[in-house]
C-alpha cells in the first residue's frame, strides 16, 4: 500500500508539472527559445490573482478566468516585442534576454510584495481528499490539478493536429524557413505559440499556488522541474511532456519512500539518464506514420 | 501584362556581390529558365523574388506593385510560391499536413488536396506517412504540390531535378506542362540545363551576378550557351566533346 | 538588485512622535549608567564633530530566506536619523553610517558581501542577521580580517559549533547574541506536555544546517526527548524545496506521530501540511521551527494554522525596553505595521537590539575606530536591550550570550494575516506575560 500510494500521489503531481511544462516544450518547439522566466511567468500569475482577490474578493478559482487570458494576451505581446527580437540577436541573446526576464520579475515582485510567502486560499479543497484504498487518499487538489493537466494536453494535441493555426505551429516547429515559404506569418505564429505557453503556465502558477505557498524567487524549482519533464518526455512532443511529467513525479513520490532524502535526487538521476540513454526522450519519434 | 519585374537590383551573398544590377521582366504564361554555373546569382535571384533577402538596392515589382519589402509569406499570399532547393518538407509532419499548410494562404484557385493527388497519384497513398521517410521523388512532388497548394500566380522552381533518377525528373517536367497549363507562370532556375530549357519558353543564363545570354531556347545555340554559361570560350576540343 | 542601499529608509521615518512617545514609555534605567543620549549628543557636552563611524549590516533581504530581513528597512529607516547626529564618546560627536548589503540568501554570497565591506567600505563593525547561512560566513570573514562583529538571529550552536568551535574556543573578533536548542527544546516540551499524547514524535527536519542540528541524536531533540519518554518517528533528511511529502506523511500517519515537530523552511511547510491533511494526517500538536515564524505562512494554511506551535523570540508584549530609542515593544511593533502595512515579525527586535548593542559598545570602549577597544568592551557588555538583558560575561560558551525564549501557538485573530502568534508557555521566563495557554490541534487523525 505505500508503494501504490507514492505512486498515485507521484502520478498526480507529474500532472501539475506537466502543465508547467507544456508552455516551455511549445515554445522551445515552435522557435528553439528556452524560457528561463518561464516559471516566474507562472509565480506572477499567481500574484496576479491574489491582487485580484484582495480587490474584488471571493474564491481564488474564479481567477482563472481572468488571469489565463491575461497571461494569454501578455504572451502575444511579448513576443512580439522583445522575444522576437531577441531570436534575431543570435542563439545566445535569447538566453540572456529570458534570463534577464526572469531577474526583472523576481525583483519586481520583491519590491512590490515582498519576500513573504503567499498562498492562493481556496479553504478547504486544498485538503479535503478521497479515500480509494487503505491508507491511500487523494487530494481532491490534486486530482482536479491533473485532471486540468490532462484537459490540457488533450485540447492542446486537438489544436494543433486538428486546426489550421496549429498545423502552422507545428509546421514552424519543423521548419521555419519552409513554414514562411508556404505562406505561415511566421511573428503571428510565434506569438500564438507563446500566448499559448503563458495561459499554460499561468495555469500551473494557480494551482501551485493554491496547492503550496510562494514567494517572488519561487519561480526557479518550477522552471526546473518543468525543464526535466520535458526532457524525460521528449522535447516538442506534448503527450511526451504528460508522459514525462508523471514519470518524473513517480520517481520523485517513489525516491523519497525510498529513502527521504533522495526523492529529489533520484528524479534527478531519471533526467540524467534520459538524457544519457534515450535523448529523444521517452515518447520519442519511432513511427513511420506521422503523428 | 508584365507579372514580375525586377528594376535593377544588387544583392551580396555574404560579403560577396552575387547580382548586379540586375533588371528582368516576366510575362503572365511565360516559363523562364534561369541557367548559370554555382555561384553565378541563380539562388539569390529567388531569394530576392520570394523575399527572403532584400535587395541592397533596387526595387521588385509582382502586377506593377512594389513588394520590395514585403516579408516571404505576405508574398505568398500574393501568389509567389518557392519551391526551395533541397524540398524543405516539414519531416514530422505527414505528407496531407505538408500540403494542406501550403492552403495557409486561402488563396482561392484550381489546386487543392484532390487535384494536388490528381497531378501526383503516387503521393496520395503515401499522404499518412511522415514526409522524411518518402523517397527524394516523393518528396519532390510533395514539395511542389504544397506550393501549388497557395494557388499561385508565379511558381518558382529551385533545382527540382538535383539528386533524382531522369525518370523521375520527366515524369516532374511532365507534371510542370500541367502546371502551366492552368496559367501559372513558372521560374526554372536549374543546373540541369537540358530539362530546363527543353521546358522554357525563354531562357536567361546568368554569369557572375549579371545577364550574359537571353532569349528563346531555339534561338540559343549550344556554343553560345556554353561561353555563357563558363564566362570564356572553351575550345575545339570542348566543342567536339559536346 | 538592491544590494548595496544604504538604508533605504528617508529619516523622517523616525518622527518626533515616537520619541516623543518613547520618553514618556521611556522606563528608565536603560542601558549603561552614563549613557549619552544619543537623541541630543550636544547636551552631553560634545563639542567637537570625529571621523564618522560605519556600520556594516548584513541580512537576507532577497531569495528564501528574505523575511527574515524584511524588518530591516523599517529599523535602520527607523534609526537613521539617530545614528546620523552620531554618538558622543569623550567630547567628540561621531556620525554613524550604515551600510547596508544583501546576502541573497546564500553563504557564498554573504561572505563576499562582507569581505567588500572589509576591504572596500572599511567598515568599523559588521552586524549580521538571520540564520546560520549568513551569520556564519560573515562572521567568519570578520574572524580572519580582525573586524568586530556582532551577529544574532541564529541558534548559539549553529553559530559556534557551526564554525567549527569547540567548547573552549575563544573567537576573538566575533560574538552572538540568541537563544539555543535548549531553549527551544524546553519550550517545546512544554507545549507538548500541555497536550494529551502518546509522546510519539514526528520529525520534519531537512537536509541544511538546521535540521541537521535539530535532529540530531547527539546534541539535537532526539537525545533531549528520548530521556524523557518520547519516541522520535524519522523518516531521514529531506531536500528543501520538495514538491511531495507523502512519504513522511505515510511515516508520520503509520507511525502514530500525535507530535509534529520540524524546522522545514515556509514554502515546504506549507506543501507538507496541506498534503498532510488531505492524506489523513493532522497531528494533536505541533511546534514547528522557522516555517511557522512568520504571519503570512500562518496565512497560506488558512484555518489550518490554528494552534499550530512555534517558538517566540520577541513579540509586543515582552516586557523589554530600547535602550536607544526608550520605546517599549509594543510600540514598536505597533510602529511597524503602521509604517510598513504589514503584520509584525519576529526580527524586529533582534535588528533594533543590533544596534543597541553596537553603540552601547562604543560608548564604552570609549574610542571610536578602535578594534581592539571595541571588541574588549563588547566581551565585558551588560546591557538592558529590546530583547531582555544581555550579559556577555556568563556564557554559555564564550562570545555567546542568550536572549529569553517563550513558546507560541498561531491562533485566529484580528490581524492583517487573521493570525496571531500569543505566548502559550513560558515557564523559562515567567516576566514574559502568557497570551493564552496550549491548545490541541482540532480535528487531529491520529
Amino acid at each position: 500500500m505505500i508503494w501504490l500510494n507514492a505512486v498515485v500521489q507521484g502520478l498526480l503531481l507529474g500532472g501539475l508539472y506537466a502543465i508547467f511544462a507544456c508552455g516551455l516544450s511549445l515554445m522551445f518547439g515552435v522557435m528553439r527559445l528556452v524560457n528561463l522566466a518561464h516559471g516566474d511567468i507562472g509565480v506572477l500569475a499567481a500574484y496576479f490573482s491574489i491582487i485580484l482577490i484582495e480587490h474584488l474578493g471571493g474564491n481564488p478559482l474564479w481567477t482563472f478566468a481572468a488571469v489565463v487570458p491575461v497571461a494569454a494576451l501578455v504572451g502575444y505581446f511579448l513576443q512580439r516585442f522583445l522575444f522576437d527580437r531577441a531570436l534575431d540577436g543570435g542563439e545566445l541573446s535569447p538566453l540572456l534576454v529570458t534570463f534577464g526576464l526572469s531577474i526583472v520579475i523576481e525583483n519586481l515582485l520583491q519590491q512590490t510584495f515582498g519576500a513573504n510567502d503567499q498562498s492562493l486560499n481556496i479553504g478547504a479543497l486544498s485538503y479535503q481528499s478521497w479515500k480509494i484504498a487503505t491508507d491511500v487518499y487523494v487530494g481532491r487538489l490534486n486530482v482536479i490539478i491533473f485532471v486540468i493537466a490532462v484537459i490540457v494536453i488533450v485540447g492542446l494535441q486537438l489544436f494543433l493536429s486538428k486546426t489550421r493555426t496549429g498545423l502552422a505551429l507545428r509546421a514552424t516547429a519543423d521548419n521555419r524557413r519552409a513554414a514562411s515559404l508556404s505562406g505561415i506569418n511566421p511573428k503571428r505564429t510565434r506569438s500564438i505559440a507563446t500566448a499559448i505557453a503563458l495561459a499554460t503556465v499561468a495555469i500551473g502558477g494557480l494551482f501551485l499556488a493554491m496547492r503550496t505557498s510562494f514567494a517572488p524567487t519561487s519561480g526557479s524549482s518550477d522552471l526546473l522541474f518543468a525543464f526535466e519533464a520535458v526532457i524525460i518526455g521528449g522535447l516538442g512532443n506534448l503527450w511526451g511532456t504528460l508522459i514525462g511529467g508523471i514519470a518524473l513525479g513517480i520517481a520523485q513520490t517513489v525516491g523519497s519512500q525510498i529513502n527521504a532524502a533522495d526523492g529529489i535526487l533520484i528524479g534527478d538521476l531519471v533526467f540524467l539518464a534520459i538524457l544519457a540513454f534515450r535523448p529523444q526522450g521517452l515518447v520519442g519519434l519511432k513511427s513511420e506514420v506521422a503523428r | 501584362m508584365t507579372h514580375l519585374r525586377l528594376d535593377r537590383v544588387t544583392a551580396y551573398y555574404g560579403h560577396l556581390q552575387a547580382l548586379q544590377e540586375l533588371s528582368l521582366e516576366v510575362d503572365q504564361g511565360e516559363i523562364l529558365a534561369v541557367i548559370g554555373a554555382n555561384g553565378a546569382g541563380k539562388s539569390t535571384l529567388l531569394s530576392l523574388i520570394s523575399g527572403e533577402q532584400a535587395p541592397r538596392e533596387g526595387r521588385v515589382f509582382f502586377d506593377d506593385i512594389d513588394i520590395t519589402s514585403l516579408a516571404p509569406h505576405q508574398r505568398v499570399r500574393k501568389g509567389i510560391a518557392l519551391v526551395p532547393e533541397g524540398r524543405h518538407l516539414f519531416g514530422t509532419l505527414s505528407v496531407e499536413d505538408n500540403l494542406r499548410s501550403g492552403a495557409s494562404t486561402r488563396r482561392r484557385g484550381t489546386w487543392d488536396l484532390d487535384a494536388v493527388y490528381e497531378l501526383f497519384p503516387f503521393i496520395a497513398a503515401r499522404r499518412k506517412h511522415r514526409a522524411a521517410v518518402l523517397s527524394g521523388g516523393e518528396q519532390q512532388a510533395v514539395a511542389i504540390g504544397r506550393a501549388l497548394m497557395s494557388n499561385p500566380s508565379l511558381l518558382l522552381l529551385d533545382e527540382v531535378s538535383l539528386g533524382l533518377a531522369p525518370v523521375i525528373i520527366r515524369d516532374l517536367y511532365a507534371a510542370l506542362q500541367r502546371i502551366t497549363a492552368e496559367g501559372t507562370t513558372l521560374l526554372v532556375v536549374e543546373q540541369n540545363i537540358t530539362e530546363a530549357l527543353a521546358a522554357a519558353n525563354y531562357a536567361i543564363c546568368l554569369l557572375e551576378g549579371r545577364v550574359v545570354l537571353e532569349g528563346k531556347p531555339d534561338t540559343l545555340s549550344q556554343r553560345a550557351i556554353s561561353q555563357a554559361y563558363f564566362g570564356h570560350d572553351l575550345g575545339p576540343s570542348s566543342k567536339a566533346a559536346s | 538588485m538592491r544590494n548595496d542601499n544604504e538604508s533605504g529608509v528617508s529619516e523622517r521615518e523616525l518622527s518626533r512622535r515616537t520619541l516623543l512617545q518613547g520618553g514618556i514609555a521611556g522606563l528608565a534605567a536603560v542601558g549603561l549608567s552614563g549613557a549619552v543620549d544619543l537623541a541630543n549628543p550636544l547636551a552631553a557636552g560634545a563639542t567637537s564633530v570625529g571621523k564618522t563611524i560605519k556600520f556594516g549590516y548584513v541580512s537576507p533581504e532577497t531569495g528564501p530566506l528574505a523575511a527574515f530581513g524584511a524588518a530591516d528597512t523599517f529599523v535602520i529607516g527607523a534609526l537613521k536619523s539617530l545614528l546620523a547626529k552620531g554618538v558622543t564618546i569623550k567630547g567628540v560627536t561621531y556620525p554613524i553610517e550604515v551600510i547596508v548589503k544583501d546576502s541573497q540568501s546564500t553563504d557564498a554570497t554573504a561572505a563576499s558581501v562582507a569581505e567588500d565591506l572589509i576591504k572596500n567600505d572599511k567598515v568599523d563593525v559588521i552586524l549580521v542577521s538571520s540564520t546560520p547561512d549568513t551569520t556564519n560566513p560573515v562572521s567568519d570573514q570578520c574572524e580572519a580580517n580582525h573586524v568586530p562583529c556582532i551577529s544574532t538571529v541564529a541558534p548559539w550552536q549553529s553559530w559556534f559549533f557551526g564554525r567549527g568551535a569547540t567548547p573552549t574556543t575563544k573567537y576573538k573578533w566575533t560574538y552572538h547574541f540568541f537563544w539555543g536548542l535548549e531553549d527551544v527544546e524546553a519550550v517545546y516540551s512544554d507545549i507538548w506536555s500541555a497536550v494529551a499524547n502518546n509522546k510519539i514524535i514526528g520529525g520534519l527536519w531537512p537536509n541544511d544546517s538546521d535540521g541537521d542540528a535539530f535532529a540530531s541524536t547527539t546534541t539535537g531533540f532526539p537525545s533531549f526527548a528520548k530521556p524523557l519518554g518520547y519516541s522520535i518517528v524519522d523518516p531521514g533528511r529531506y531536500t528543501d524545496l520538495t514538491t511531495d511529502f507523502t512519504a513522511q506523511i505515510t511515516a508520520f500517519r503509520n507511525g502514530n506521530c500525535e507530535i509534529l515537530t520540524g524546522v522545514p523552511i515556509p514554502p515546504d511547510f506549507t506543501t507538507f501540511y496541506k498534503q498532510a491533511a488531505s492524506q489523513g494526517y493532522i497531528p494533536k500538536v505541533a511546534t514547528i521551527a522557522k516555517a511557522m515564524l512568520f504571519p503570512s505562512s500562518a496565512q497560506a494554511l488558512g484555518s489550518l494554522a490554528e494552534n499550530i506551535g512555534t517558538e517566540y523570540w520577541w513579540g509586543p508584549t515582552h516586557p523589554y525596553v530600547s535602550s536607544i530609542t526608550k520605546q517599549n515593544c509594543a510600540h514598536i511593533a505597533a510602529d511597524y505595521e503602521k509604517k510598513t502595512g504589514d503584520q509584525w515579525t519576529q526580527p524586529i527586535g533582534f535588528v533594533h537590539a543590533l544596534f543597541e548593542v553596537a553603540i552601547a559598545t562604543l560608548k564604552s570602549s570609549g574610542q571610536a575606530h578602535n578594534p581592539s577597544a571595541f571588541v574588549s568592551a563588547l566581551s565585558k557588555l551588560k546591557l538592558n536591550t529590546i530583547v531582555g538583558p544581555l550579559d556577555w560575561t556568563k556564557g554559555p560558551v564564550p562570545n555567546v550570550t542568550k536572549t529569553p525564549l517563550v513558546g507560541g501557538q498561531w491562533r485566529a485573530g484580528n490581524t492583517q494575516s487573521g493570525y496571531a502568534l500569543v505566548v502559550v508557555t513560558n515557564a523559562q521566563h515567567p516576566n514574559i506575560p502568557l497570551g493564552g495557554k496550549p491548545e490541541a490541534i482540532a480535528g487531529a487523525t491520529v
